[in-house]
């Protein structure tokens, strides 16, 4: 496919002046009292990044990869240290995560599961809303879930085409929101959901090694016992509102079945690379839940050297699937924000931009919502990069378990239920033309829901699970 | 002399208000005397759906696999949009007897729209707005408005924005 060459948007062209100038006026500005020149260097360079992020005058990987070469030109870091933050455990994590979604998109193994998941259930337009919703929501569980809405997207218009829905049909945007909403929902149910708990949880080690802290490893289980509650709660949510919001018009569903029927038939009998695919991936599941932490990465190129070792995903489908900015994405991103913490920038950012004298409680909810609003707008994992290391110090400040913020920041930057900008399958969605920006105003209620069930369970499930809110602890 | 009446819609630019309207002028029009054709533009956006594309990668991280099949979905369905608004127009259009000739184009909105005002000598020019936010619209402009100040300036056809 030829590669599309969009002209630069105003916004684009706006970033990419203002965000040299922006580096440029604090890098030269006086080093402030209580930040050192190396920390006011991490800054700047922290602002390039936070401004292009936003505005994308260049691609999100290009942004990392600028950032990571600032760090020592600007005299953040030495080169060899930033270089080597650059490859950080994560990061192959991440690459083992998309190698997974690549080869169940490639061997169709993920749309014949939710043709089947939909055949079966649907029994009416209101069913058929919700199996959409909820399949989208589960198969996050073990595929990145930006690539399941490309996997649903399909198949959703075809039922949408099935039932000769027009342009302002209440079932038709139903169907496409639940599409979205579940994958926004799905993408905090585990570490395979999306890359930016493991993100997370890299910044989060290096933050503890820089503090000079014990090791805290979090494994599969430890995060997916955490998040998936909160996942679930905002997935039925989301249910429960377009439910209430835009309720079936009556639609006779026959025709969607037949198409998903002739679709279940297309793809013909299970094939043998889907059988081998299904049980490489449960072994890999198996082996993740089971093993320590520090195995995630290893097991997850384990698992994508097996695939490839069947010959159920070839090179070239790594190349066709994947797109593989994502490593240098989260390589210069662990960098970038691996640089405030050794500087100590973040504690003076804490300190000096966020109010004295917030509990616990308030500081939750704020670098909750704080996450929340940020991700509508820029990538998820640029939100991890730019608040988590801002957020810890604070979190200590505030007499806050650090710890959880592991979660905390992670799941409230996936609550992107409401702009097109926020990810790729709310892109997507509005896409199709079916929707208006006042639809927008349902996401805003899915995100408000998201929120406060995010802490009413920190407050009543998370101390169950040994993740309470209130016992700080200092490094 | 027949005077020419440019509907143009896109898959995010139409509602059947627009399309009554587009009737109810051509009737006007017609009542004065004169002849009239509706001239109904589909305009098919494809820098917005490569837009959409380009995101599933540059966000999403997927491949270009990935990418073709959201593109070609999509296109696929704005296909099947623009057949459909055309059939609603040119039905509306023949329950009171006025003529329909339909283009499709793939374009910018509001270069598409100034172009076929141009070629086609438009008398009037109707469309609606894009639902953009208000915020976005005074900072980055709106395409509806682009069309009536291009319109303006290049003395085409009056322009009418159904809001």
């Amino acid at each position: 496919m030829e590669r599309p060459s969009p002209r630069l948007s105003p916004a684009a062209a706006l970033g990419a002046v203002l965000g040299p100038l922006a580096c440029a006026a604090i890098y030269l500005a006086p080093v402030p009292v209580g930040l050192t020149y190396e920390g006011k260097s991490a800054l700047a360079v922290l602002t390039l990044c936070v401004v292009w992020w936003l505005l994308s005058p260049v691609a999100l990987p290009v942004t990392s990869l600028v950032g990571l070469a600032l760090l020592p030109a600007l005299g953040a870091l030495p080169t060899a240290d930033a270089l080597a933050l650059f490859g950080n455990p994560s990061v192959f994590f991440v690459i083992g995560v998309f190698l997974v979604a690549a080869v169940m998109h490639r061997t169709g193994l993920s749309s014949r599961l939710t043709l089947l998941g939909l055949r079966r259930a649907s029994t009416s337009e209101d069913v058929l809303c919700w199996g959409v919703l909820g399949l989208s929501w589960a198969l996050c569980s073990i595929v990145v879930s930006h690539a399941v809405a490309a996997i649903m997207l399909p198949i959703v218009l075809q039922i949408i085409r099935a039932l000769d829905l027009g342009p302002r049909s209440r079932t038709a945007r139903r169907l496409l929101l639940s599409m979205a909403w579940g994958t926004v929902a799905g993408s905090n149910l585990t570490l395979l959901s999306s890359a930016r708990a493991t993100l997370a949880l890299d910044l989060y080690a290096n933050w503890r090694a820089n503090a000079g802290l014990d090791p805290d490893p979090i494994g599969f289980v430890a995060y997916a016992l955490g998040a998936a509650p909160i996942s679930l709660c905002s997935m039925l949510a989301a249910g429960v509102v377009l439910r209430l919001m835009l309720p079936p018009e009556g639609h006779d569903i026959a025709p969607a079945i037949a198409r998903l029927n002739e679709q279940v038939k297309e793809l013909g009998p299970v094939r043998r690379r889907e059988k081998l695919t299904l049980a490489v991936i449960a072994a890999m599941v198996v082996s993740m839940v089971t093993a320590g932490p520090q195995w995630l990465g290893v097991v997850a190129l384990l698992t994508s050297g097996a695939l490839f070792l069947l010959q159920v995903l070839r090179w070239e489908d790594a190349e066709r699937y994947v797109n593989w900015g994502v490593a240098l994405m989260y390589g210069g991103a662990i960098a970038v924000g691996g640089a405030l913490d050794r500087t100590g920038a973040t504690l003076w950012l804490a300190e000096a931009v966020l109010p004295d004298g917030l509990g616990p409680w308030s500081t939750v909810a704020l670098i909750a919502l704080l996450a929340a609003g940020l991700t509508e707008v820029v990538s998820n994992a640029a939100v991890i990069a730019v608040i988590l290391p801002i957020a810890l110090p604070l979190a200590v400040t505030a007499g806050l378990d650090p710890h959880l913020l592991v979660w905390l920041v992670p799941l409230s930057a996936g609550f992107a239920f409401v702009l097109p900008t926020s990810t790729p399958a709310m892109a997507m969605v509005f896409g199709t033309g079916y929707l208006r920006v006042r639809h927008t105003s349902i996401g805003v209620v899915i995100t408000f829901i998201s929120w406060a069930v995010l802490l009413v369970l920190a407050a009543t499930l998370w101390p169950l699970l040994g993740l309470d809110v209130t016992p700080g602890v200092s490094p | 002399m027949t005077h020419r009446i440019l509907l143009a819609v896109s898959t995010s630019r139409y509602s059947r208000h627009l399309v009554k309207t587009a009737v109810s002028e051509a009737l006007r029009i017609r009542d004065d005397g004169h002849d009239v054709c509706i001239d109904l533009l589909i305009v098919r956006e494809r820098e917005e759906l490569e837009r959409v594309g380009q995101r599933v990668g540059d966000v999403g991280f997927l491949g270009l696999s990935p990418q073709k099949d959201v593109l070609e979905a999509l296109g696929a369905e704005h296909d099947r949009m623009a057949r459909r608004m055309g059939a609603r127009v040119a039905e509306a259009a023949a329950e009171v007897g006025v003529p329909v000739q339909r283009t499709e184009v793939d374009g910018a909105f509001a270069e598409t729209v100034i172009q076929q005002a141009e070629r086609l000598q438009s008398d009037l020019i109707l469309l609606t707005r894009a639902d953009r936010p208000f915020i976005s619209r005074i900072l980055f402009g709106s395409d509806a408005d682009t069309v009536a100040r291009l319109a303006r300036k290049g003395g085409l056809g009056r322009v009418i924005i159904d809001e």
